[in-house]
């Protein structure tokens, strides 16, 4: 029996505890074998002053019991015991007048109380029946010796004590207070060590022998009376504890149980009547009121109580709000006691009934997580373990193998369980499929993990890397980024040559790739700077495995991601011309500079790199390409082209189309197209959009090329490719929007004569198009709408007057002609267009072309039309404000209407704005409009345009103060809109805000400070 | 450049706005130093000077500066100092940014100051384990030194710069930093700036020539306590260069001199440990003795976090090495249940 270790608070500690405090430390920690390490070499240093040389074959001797308690094995136990016993008498020899001496007494009771204790424990062995009564004779005698040392102990504090006067005054005789207490709360502690005793030869019995029963009696007088005195204390509660633990087991239960309620219910904050029990002490409280759970939780499972289902209950709730305790010696006896709880009712369900089902595997998953670390249950935990094998379908990994094995196995159903879920369309199936198989890689992981521990000396060091390993597949599988991400870097640093070193490097580049595929963007640094550390752990360790070029591509993939494309392609064209990935690499080098180009040529002229270095992305973009094609070219003999190829001749012949070089394009295109067409190909298929994409750029090169025969039939075919009307929509909307962007690239590169082209080669396509009178249909009228309207929209930003302004409009009017003539259509022929929602976004088009040819009020027409269908979509009303805008723009009056609303209407007999105006619109919106939401952009756009107008407004005003009012206006909602996000909509939107805030500041006559001056940074 | 422009200003000083209204301001000392109370009427890079409230004028060092608490200062400030000096620096900074936004109220010029040169550092400090923040703590710092080239924090905002730009890998710029900071007029600050510019060899795997000039540091000798410190951590970085030039046995002896040199409580003790397990590791001494080393940091130093994490990383490794996993799972599952931000986590 162990006795709370500290009985009262507050003891200072002497010079040399304070040179030993990390012994302290490692000892309760329960690094024991540690401890004794530290002191050994203590003992061997040089410069160890004298008084701490002496005491430590005491503290060696201290730990050595300790760490004997976790020993599974019986003999070790024995060997340390012996050694401790032997330190002790050597310390007891050297310096009987220390003050630790009757300490080394009470130790040297404790181990003979320890080795009375085993052979109580081996006398219970079935296999030691015969034998059983000289073994507890045997414990009898050694406790009986123990109790002399105890009694030696007690005799020497009491003695110390004697010496000292009986009333101490603390402030003024501090050195005699410190003397006295150690002595007072020793002979305390040796009271309650000569009652524990008894206990002890109680346990030497069999249950009914009446010794056993006289001395559970004596024990439970003793620390009754211990309590009595000292009740204020902690050996009071602690004998109190003890008290109850002798009732228990002299069959009176509910004595036993109301005692420990009493100290369960006693609070370590408020205990008024436990003078002694302060802050310090609180801690102490805790764990033995831990420990009366522990007790109070076995009578419970007793045999004549079997309150299992209180004992599930009160366990599982301590053990959830004591996580960090589970492993601590009183967390593994309530866990303990939880497993037999589990057992029992398990038993009580009866075989056959299906229901042990359900408590076994509890028992067997609480006994193995016992089992796995030191305490005094594990092997009673292993036994469970064993005696519930096979009862409850449970399984057990014996050794290093056969934990490989079920690992393996669960492994591999869990792929079959990916592939199932891969491979059904019921999306309810697929769930379960994935649940199933996280539970399979949760069981991999488990079993690996064992599997390691499991390892002996003689493993093979590469099988158990390969545990680990495959541990952090499971993980990974499991989405559990961090852990497969810490499990292979292990590996991967610590054993760089063993042969699963590559593999697991790139696991914990993929793993940390994972997590920062799921980071919200702004913990994503943080997973890229890992990442980026386990690719150059691959390329600088192992720069030629296939492991650091599928890192290569990696890490080019993610910094796409992060609109870096140039540093995207030189990862790419890192990747070296004898990997298997070269070609790969090549054609992502080359999509990546294409990329680069677009994004830099598509900047304002101050952020533009100058021509030469535009010139030399594009130029690296078709080097690249054509590399990878060369080379596949030249390998590829009679066989059809690969994918790659293909993709790369795709993309080189895009970056053709774009840079007005039709005729190279369609020297790759057309043997592309025909290669393609009618082409079964499943590779292509899997793609989806390849064939698409193909035909588009054929399209766009003969109407480039100003081939308009050839054109029109790619145009068909692409239409033939596709079996719904709306997947088509989708494709001239697109092939629209790349109208624009490329219209825009070219207007802002200054590229007059490229841009006069593309829009001349395009308008005669799209004039013979919209001119033909029979078989117009709905794809081929949207088709030309959305090519009008995005060369429309690709020249309005920069054309506001002049002679340019009159071809936007112009533009504008073409597209509207062709929205119309579907609107036309659709009113005449019924189905003629695929849905109302189809309708509707061309009726908003057709408001679009409106505004831009500066029809205001017909835009207000058609406007009005649709929002009495519905009066919260998002886009009409947000195109709702820029018509009141651009009016205001126009006739520079009316920008109430934009920041207000207008267009009014009489509902449930009030007035009511049917355009809201971009005040009420950002208000509505503001709600909905969070950092992940599609709305968080046209939040900022309509906050924006809100700050703009009263800008414009005050501009207008011919009265100071009215001006001033509005540029008032106009910084606040600049300062509230930045104040409520911590990116203000991202780069583009914050210039665009510091811009109009300096715009702001100056009409106001201010320093113009911007953002900046406002405390944004 | 800009250090140059700095340096030509080092006389000048600031009087400050709204002085001599009769408010109660207090500069607090470092350490058991006393506060100052009265009104903060100027201030400059070496010195603050205060009007005591019987019209006198009393004089700091502004090496002796921990903080000034201005009058009407917002309270939030003061729980971000406290948070700050416990090392919860993710609280600090929050307390740090709502005194600066949550009042409502203007703050006065001094107040901004403080706030803002608190937020730069504490972000520096944080950078130093989140490597994604060490371009904001840098242009943080590099802000407050552009607009406020006078202030008192002038030396020890140089001293966190310079941290900063070697955490980057930007060597110049942070010797450049540390230059600076050797210009202040007191021992201890030139101390750690040399002390600084060693590492910055280490660094540059110069070990030779950091040796030599940690020689030099430790020939100075020390006198104030600031500066003995300083003397330890010119050891310890000298006993790493060691390691570098695989000299093992001078190096553990002379971490294990200021292992016993300084006091116990003293938290170079736990980058001390964390040195010593390193060299031990390094001489391919028995893995039990760099473990000792290293569980001394777990078990008695867990409060210098970067160090902790540290130790826990290397424990995870060498309990492993000894055959004890589940020591070396519990190191792990430690490290990263309580630095998860940590360098140390993720590796």
């Amino acid at each position: 029996m162990a006795v709370a270790a500290a009985l009262v608070p507050g003891v200072p500690l002497s010079a040399e505890e304070r040179r030993l405090d990390f012994a302290d430390a490692l000892e309760q920690r329960g690094y024991h074998d540690m401890a004794i390490f530290y002191l050994q070499r203590l003992g061997q240093r040089s410069g160890v002053p004298a008084d701490v040389r002496e005491v430590i074959p005491y503290r060696v001797a201290r730990a050595l019991v300790k760490t004997a308690r976790s020993k599974r094995d019986l003999t070790k136990q024995q060997q340390d015991l012996e050694e401790a016993r032997s330190r002790l008498e050597q310390f007891l020899q050297q310096s009987p007048g220390h003050r630790l001496a009757a300490d080394a007494n009470r130790q040297l009771g404790e181990i003979l109380k320890q080795r009375g204790r085993m052979l109580v424990i081996q006398s219970h062995l079935a296999s030691n029946q015969d034998q059983r009564p000289e073994l507890q004779g045997r414990a009898r005698e050694l406790l009986h010796l123990a109790q002399r040392h105890y009694q030696a102990a007690r005799d020497d504090y009491a003695a110390r004590l004697d010496e000292l006067p009986r009333r101490v005054d603390q402030t003024e005789e501090k050195e005699k207070h410190e003397a006295q207490t150690p002595a007072y709360e020793g002979r305390i502690r040796s009271a309650l060590d000569l009652a524990g005793i008894q206990y002890e030869l109680a346990q030497t019995y069999d249950r009914i022998a009446p010794k056993r029963r006289e001395h559970l009696e004596e024990a439970g007088r003793r620390f009754e009376e211990i309590h009595a005195r000292y009740r204020t204390t902690m050996a009071g509660l602690s004998a109190r504890m003890w008290q109850g633990k002798c009732l228990h087991e002299l069959g009176e239960i509910g004595k036993a149980i109301g005692i420990y309620s009493e100290l369960l219910d006693l609070d370590p904050q408020g205990a008024a009547s436990t003078k002694e029990i302060d802050a310090r002490t609180i801690e102490e409280v805790k764990q033995l009121q831990d420990r009366v759970l522990h007790f109070r939780l076995m009578c419970l499972n007793d045999a004549r109580r079997k309150d299992h289902k209180l004992v599930i209950e009160e366990a599982r709730q301590w053990r959830g709000q004591n996580p960090r305790l589970l492993r601590s010696e009183r967390g593994m006896g309530i866990s303990w006691e939880l497993a037999r709880a589990y057992e029992a009712i398990g038993n009580a369900e009866g075989d056959g009934s299906g229901r042990r089902e359900r408590w076994f595997p509890k028992a067997v998953a609480v006994a193995e997580e016992i089992a796995r670390y030191e305490s005094p249950y594990n092997a009673k935990a292993v036994a469970m373990q064993e005696r519930l094998t096979g009862r409850a379908g449970a399984r057990r990994d014996e050794d290093f193998r056969g934990a490989m094995r079920l690992a393996r196995a669960a492994l591999d159903r869990g792929q079959a369980a990916e592939r199932k879920g891969r491979g059904t369309d019921d999306p309810s199936e697929a769930k379960r499929f994935a649940q199933v198989a996280r539970e399979e890689f949760a069981e991999a992981a488990r079993r690996y993990r064992d599997a390691v521990r499991l390892a002996e000396p003689e493993t093979d060091p590469e099988e158990v890397n390969q545990a680990r390993y495959m541990r952090a597949v499971a993980n990974y599988k499991m989405g559990r980024s961090y852990d497969a991400a810490v499990l292979s870097a292990f590996v991967a640093r610590r054993y760089p040559q063993s042969d699963h070193a590559p593999a697991a490097a790139y696991l914990a580049l993929a793993a940390h790739l994972q997590a920062y595929n799921k980071s919200r963007e702004e913990d994503r640094e943080a997973d890229l700077q890992f990442l980026l550390q386990s690719a150059e752990l691959l390329t600088e360790r192992w720069p030629d495995s296939s492991e650091a070029d599928r890192a290569r591509i990696a890490l080019g993939y993610v910094a796409l991601e992060r609109n870096d494309p140039v540093t995207a392609a030189r990862w790419y064209g890192a990747v070296p011309e004898h990997s298997d990935s070269y070609v790969e690499a090549q054609q992502k080098a080359g999509s990546a500079y294409w990329q680069a180009y677009l994004l830099a040529a598509g900047l304002t002229p101050e952020d533009r790199p100058a021509e030469e270095q535009l010139e030399q992305l594009l130029q690296r973009a078709r080097e690249h390409l054509e590399k990878g094609i060369t080379r596949m070219r030249r390998t590829l003999g009679d066989r059809e082209p690969s994918y790659d190829l293909l993709a790369s001749e795709l993309s080189l012949a895009q970056i053709h189309v774009q840079t007005g070089d039709y005729a190279a394009a369609l020297s790759l295109l057309e043997p592309l197209v025909e290669q393609v067409s009618g082409s079964d190909r499943r590779d292509l298929a899997a793609e989806g959009k390849f064939v698409r994409e193909a035909y588009k750029a054929a399209l766009r090169a003969y109407v480039g090329a100003g081939r308009l025969d050839e054109a029109e039939r790619a145009m068909r075919q692409l239409e033939s490719l596709e079996t719904g009307d709306l997947s088509l929509v989708g494709i001239y909307q697109e092939l629209g929007s790349e109208l624009q962007r490329e219209v825009d690239r070219r207007r802002k590169l200054g590229d007059a004569e490229g841009l006069s082209e593309v829009l001349a080669s395009f308008e005669a396509f799209l004039e013979r198009m919209l001119q033909k009178r029979d078989g117009q249909t709905f794809r081929t009228l949207h088709w030309i709408g959305e090519a009008y309207y995005g060369m429309a929209e690709g020249l309005s930003s920069s054309e506001e007057s002049g002679p340019g302004a009159e071809r936007v409009r112009s533009l504008f009017g073409s597209a509207a002609q062709a929205y119309e003539e579907i609107l036309r259509h659709a009113g005449e022929t019924p189905g003629f267009a695929p849905s109302t929602a189809a309708l509707d976004a061309i009726r908003l088009r057709l408001v679009r072309c409106r505004r831009g040819q500066g029809q205001f009020r017909e835009a207000l027409e058609l406007l009005a039309d649709l929002l009495r269908e519905n009066a919260r979509s998002v886009d009409v009303q947000r195109e709702g404000a820029y018509v009141f805008q651009e009016w205001a723009e126009s006739d520079r009056s009316s920008w109430d209407r934009a920041i207000y609303g207008g267009l009014a209407v009489e509902e449930d007999s009030r007035q009511t704005e049917l355009v809201w105006g971009w005040g009420k619109f950002a208000q509505m919106l503001q709600s909905v409009a969070t950092k992940d939401s599609p709305y968080y952009d046209t939040w900022h756009e309509a906050r924006f345009n809100l700050a703009y107008c009263r800008y414009r407004s005050a501009l207008e005003q011919a009265d100071p103060i009215a001006q001033g009012r509005q540029l008032d206006l106009a910084e606040q909602d600049i300062r509230f809109t930045v104040s409520l996000t911590d990116d203000q909509g991202g780069p583009e939107w914050y210039k665009r805000f510091d811009r109009l805030l300096r715009d702001i500041q100056r009409a106001g006559n201010r320093r113009a400070t911007g953002l900046a001056g406002v405390g944004v940074p | 450049m800009a250090y140059r422009r700095c340096s030509i200003l080092l006389a000048a000083t600031v009087v400050v706005a709204g002085a001599l209204t009769g408010r109660a301001d207090t500069v607090q000392r470092v350490g058991d130093g006393r506060s100052v109370g009265g009104t903060v009427v100027e201030r400059s890079r070496t010195v603050i000077t205060v009007r005591r409230p019987n019209e006198r004028n009393v004089t700091v060092p502004a090496n002796e500066i921990e903080a000034i608490r201005y009058d009407g200062e917002p309270p939030k400030l003061n729980l971000g100092r406290v948070a700050e000096r416990r090392g919860d620096l993710d609280t600090a900074l929050r307390f740090y940014r709502e005194s600066a936004s949550g009042t409502g109220e203007v703050l006065s010029q001094p107040v901004r100051e403080e706030i803002e040169f608190y937020v730069a550092r504490c972000t520096a400090k944080l950078a130093q384990n989140q490597p994604e923040l060490l371009p904001e703590a840098a242009t943080q710092l590099e802000r407050f030194r552009d607009q406020h080239a006078d202030s008192h924090y002038y030396f020890p905002l140089h001293e966190s710069l310079g941290t900063v730009y070697a955490a980057q890998g930007r060597t110049e710029s942070a010797r450049q930093a540390f230059e600076v900071v050797r210009s202040a007029p007191w021992k201890d600050s030139r101390l750690r700036a040399r002390v600084a510019e060693g590492r910055l060899l280490q660094g540059e795997k110069k070990h030779e020539a950091a040796v030599a000039l940690f020689d030099e540091i430790l020939a100075e000798g020390g006198g104030t306590p600031e500066a003995e410190r300083q003397l330890r951590a010119a050891r310890l970085a000298k006993a790493s260069s060691l390691v570098g030039l695989e000299r093992y046995e001078e190096a553990e002896a002379l971490i294990e001199e200021v292992i016993d040199d300084a006091p116990p409580e003293d938290s170079i003790q736990a980058e001390a440990h964390n040195a010593l397990g390193d060299c031990l590791r390094a001489a391919g001494r028995p893995a039990k003795e760099a473990l000792l080393a290293y569980l001394y940091v777990d078990l008695l130093c867990a409060s210098e976090r970067e160090q902790h994490a540290k130790a826990l990383f290397y424990l995870s490794q060498l309990w492993e090495d000894i055959g004890r996993p589940a020591r070396a799972e519990d190191a792990l599952d430690r490290l990263k249940a309580e630095h998860p931000n940590s360098v140390w986590a993720k590796q």
